[in-house]
């Protein structure tokens, strides 16, 4: 009897460990780990300007703790956007507090990344490049809630008007869940990631549902502009740097 | 309306998008909010183009009028 009772055990237990999560629905929030407008900005802004624009941060920081985002999985496919919020004349700053990268709508499948992009007066859908560098994985690891989760990093590079700027990414994800993606288009890494941090922004899980009895639907956007991430990124320095000569 | 104003201020700079009138583009001013606008997202996307883009967007569009002057708000 206590032989059979052993078995049943380690039969529930296996089929517990290999089940494999086919929906979920992960909830982030975002913080900044550190501020933009700080005392060594008073030479170039002036103290008026400063003080202005620390005040702006601190709203927007402020309404950015209102702000969860979702990650929509279902069958190795994934949407990632900000939950519904209400605009109120008490949280003006609420869209304001989406930037940087959380404003839009990432759609994920295992051989295409997608931002759908509502700018410059037009709807976009970005497409990211599929040879995307990839992740080194580090042997650091920490408790996340109940998961343990493992270090990678990864460095990207954007086109500005000096040169390249470089994106020191790093995040921390868990084997424990069998979901390949994460907040803001992230993915890659042989498990969901719990944390991202992307210069000073951190995304951090707050909830995890997987297999919710709720149905999770993930639709691929149709509809907007298809453009490459690279052109995207040009049309914004072209606005930017035209606009730079005109003020002089 | 103001996000308009200003993606029109966006476009009519950006020649390869479309054919920008530069006559109509030398005659714009640009009050005390627009250039805060532009100082605040160049500050805040860092170097990032598209941030630098999105942050001044959105600054205009909370506290600026269409002519470029404040809204009447605190900050």
């Amino acid at each position: 009897m206590k032989t059979l009772i052993k078995i049943i055990i380690i039969l529930i237990t296996s089929v517990s460990l290999n089940a494999q999560t086919t929906t979920a629905i992960i909830t982030y929030k975002k913080a900044k780990i550190k501020k933009t407008f700080t005392d060594d900005k008073k030479e170039k802004l002036g103290k008026d300007k400063l003080k202005r624009f620390a005040a702006v941060e601190e709203e927007t920081d402020k309404a950015a703790n209102n702000l969860s985002f979702s990650l929509s999985y279902s069958n190795n496919h994934a949407t990632f956007k900000v939950n519904d919020f209400m605009e109120t004349p008490n949280n003006s700053y609420i869209k304001l507090a989406l930037l940087p990268y959380g404003n839009g709508e990432y759609y994920n499948s295992p051989t295409e990344r997608i931002k759908l992009m509502d700018s410059f007066g037009e709807l976009f859908m970005i497409y990211y490049p599929k040879n995307e560098p990839e992740w080194t994985l580090q042997k650091e690891t920490k408790k996340i809630g109940k998961y343990t989760a493992y270090k990678a990093i990864i460095k990207e590079k954007v086109k500005s008007e000096k040169g390249f700027i470089y994106y020191n990414i790093t995040a921390w994800y868990t084997p424990e869940i069998n979901i390949q993606y994460g907040p803001i288009g992230y993915s890659g890494l042989p498990g969901l990631i719990l944390e991202l941090q992307k210069n000073n922004i951190i995304y951090y899980t707050t909830n995890i549902e997987l297999n919710p009895k709720k149905i999770v639907k993930i639709n691929k956007p149709t509809k907007g502009k298809k453009i490459t991430e690279e052109e995207y990124n040009d049309m914004a320095l072209n606005a930017m740097s035209r606009y730079k000569k005109i003020r002089g | 309306m103001k996000k308009v104003i200003l993606s029109l201020v966006f476009v009519l700079a950006t020649g390869s998008m479309m054919n920008a009138n530069s006559k109509l583009i030398n005659n714009l001013t640009f009050g005390n909010c627009t250039q805060d606008a532009w100082d605040y997202g160049t500050e805040a996307g860092e170097g990032n183009p598209v941030l630098e883009y999105e942050y001044t967007n959105q600054y205009f569009e909370l506290h600026c009028n269409s002519d470029g002057t404040y809204k009447l708000t605190k900050i």
